[in-house]
């Protein structure tokens, strides 16, 4: 077999264990898979690293002169069960092998991780040519479980049918995993008379000594504050997070505002920022005392530009029956109905779900309730994030 | 008369700091208000997703304290058309005293919210100012000028323990 002159390869760093890889060529150089950010290993950057491509590049010499090159995602590839993405969270990307000279050919594979991507502009989704063009895009299938299981090779052929270089790419597909809930809430929107800002525990609603209400706004959860299944039985109170603060007051238009906050994990367990999220009414609403006669809104959606948003749960107007009454550690259930959390879309019920609830409105205050998030634990996560629920 | 459709996204029950980096270049006018008194000003009816909602309008007087973008002079009077929601929802509303940030469309001395679900950054609410600094932080590395100042700017205004990363002088 007529070996090129120049064999660039490329492997990403769980490669290298691999049998069939080590036993390719005397030729072959191996390197390590320089990454950054949460998927950094323990390689360091090189200093020639170049980060401006979609995909870097780095020149590595290996055995008998021969030179390699490690690729590594620098862009991001993201999947919310066929919706679009943004900006920030895009669901197609391009990679870009480098071209050793002019006139080569260039040949795309995805060698694993079929499923979760795909190669766009060909017949067949896992194999394409681009001809003379050394770039090709990607698009998400299926999200990746917190690994980066992806890889693609580029093949870049002479104009004498030899294979000039090959290049092995990695990457994973984020996904939205997981909500997880920073603080609740039992909030007044007070009413003109009172002075701006102030708030009050009530009995049953109590606040930890010496802390303020803004001492909750940076604070991150402790690891038994983010239990996937945490209900909010009310049997003296909604529950109150022992390192949160916690306001207490009433609203003049609705006789309570609970907010519920949340973050949401993408398949590592890394906190997003810049996403769209939206609710979805599962069930009808089902009444717990009668007569009843309070109302449900439409379900909304939301850009949220930071890395958190609230869930604003609020009674009812005056007039209606129960009349809702202000924050006083109440037990009296009075409606609930299913909700869904999504993310990834503005259109509720379209994007990646990430939480399934019961949102229980109270007289006094509401709750979300039988929580069930991330969802479909054994198979859609990853190790990162099951660790950051306790579930390893 | 056909009933219009609900103006821009409809939260529903979902809020977060307003996206700075939108609402910026769609404002005329991003100013720190304070607000001296709300009035009633009808209602009007909108379509969300298939369902017909009443909302009311209200139209609240304020002082601009300070103008982050725009040509209304600190100490001028505006009023503020705002929707309240007939049912439970997350829009942005106004109260008689409240101090906040505006992101608003307008001229002359009458504007409105630019967006109904999400224009205020207020300033004397620890809860709802939670999750403004991360959006400050994307806003102040803009490649937009204008998105770049006014997020700079607003930071400053924020309580020190929240945003601008200054401590209260001591002594």
């Amino acid at each position: 077999m007529r070996l090129p002159r120049r064999f660039v390869v490329a492997f990403a760093r769980h490669a290298v264990t691999r049998p069939g890889y080590v036993a390719a060529s005397a030729h072959t150089a191996f390197a390590s898979l320089p990454q950054r950010g949460r998927h950094a290993p323990s390689v360091p950057v090189g200093p020639h690293m170049n980060w401006g491509h979609d995909f870097a590049q780095v020149p590595v010499h290996g055995r008998g002169g021969t030179a390699a090159r490690t690729g590594g995602p620098r862009s991001e590839l993201w999947y919310f069960n066929g919706e679009p993405g943004n900006g920030a969270h895009p669901t197609r990307t391009t990679v870009t092998t480098p071209a050793t000279r002019g006139g080569t050919t260039f040949r795309w594979d995805v060698i694993d991780g079929a499923r979760q991507v795909e190669l766009v502009g060909g017949g067949s989704s896992s194999s394409l040519s681009t001809g003379w063009r050394n770039q090709v895009q990607l698009r998400s299938r299926q999200g990746s479980s917190g690994e980066d299981e992806v890889r693609i090779r580029a093949t870049e052929t002479g104009v004498d049918g030899h294979v000039m270089a090959s290049s092995v790419y990695q990457l994973g597909v984020r996904t939205p995993a997981a909500v997880h809930r920073i603080g609740e809430t039992t909030a007044q929107v007070l009413g003109a008379r009172l002075s701006s800002g102030a708030a009050f525990p009530p009995r049953g609603f109590p606040v930890e000594s010496g802390m303020a209400v803004s001492d909750s706004d940076f604070m991150l959860p402790r690891a038994d504050e983010t239990g996937a299944e945490r209900t909010e039985e009310p049997t003296a109170a909604p529950k109150s997070l022992s390192s949160l603060a916690t306001t207490h007051s009433a609203s003049s238009s609705w006789g309570y505002e609970t907010r519920v906050t949340y973050q949401v994990l993408d398949d590592k367990g890394a906190v997003m920022t810049g996403y769209d999220v939206n609710e979805c009414w599962s069930t009808g609403v089902v009444n717990d005392t009668r007569p009843c006669d309070w109302r449900r809104g439409p379900a909304g959606s939301f850009h949220v530009a930071g890395d958190r948003f609230d869930d604003l749960i609020g009674g009812e107007s005056p007039g209606h029956i129960p009349a809702p009454t202000a924050p006083s550690g109440g037990t009296t259930r009075v409606q609930h109905w299913g909700q869904q959390w999504y993310v990834g879309s503005l259109t509720p019920g379209r994007g990646t779900l990430v939480q399934t609830n019961t949102l229980q409105k109270y007289r006094d205050h509401g709750a979300h309730e039988s929580v069930t998030s991330p969802l479909g634990l054994g198979s859609r996560i990853g190790t990162g994030l099951r660790r950051f629920f306790g579930l390893d | 008369m056909p009933v219009e459709s609900y103006p821009g996204n409809y939260p529903g029950t979902i809020t977060s700091a307003p996206d700075v980096v939108r609402l910026a270049p769609a404002s005329n006018l991003v100013c720190r208000a304070r607000v001296k008194g709300i009035d009633a000003d009808g209602d009007v009816v909108y379509t969300v997703r298939g369902q017909a909602l009443t909302f009311h309008r209200k139209l609240a007087s304020a002082r601009v304290e300070r103008t982050y973008s725009g040509t209304v002079e600190a100490g001028s009077p505006i009023r503020i058309e705002f929707l309240e929601p007939d049912v439970s929802a997350a829009l942005t509303t106004l109260r008689e005293g409240e101090d906040a940030v505006l992101f608003l469309i307008g001229s002359d001395d009458r504007y409105r919210l630019t967006d109904f679900g999400s224009s205020k950054i207020p300033l004397d609410d620890p809860a709802a100012l939670a999750s403004i600094r991360p959006v400050l932080t994307v806003a102040a590395s803009s490649g937009d000028v204008l998105v770049q100042n006014v997020a700079r700017a607003i930071a400053t205004d924020l309580p020190p323990e929240l945003g601008n990363g200054r401590r209260p002088a001591h002594g």
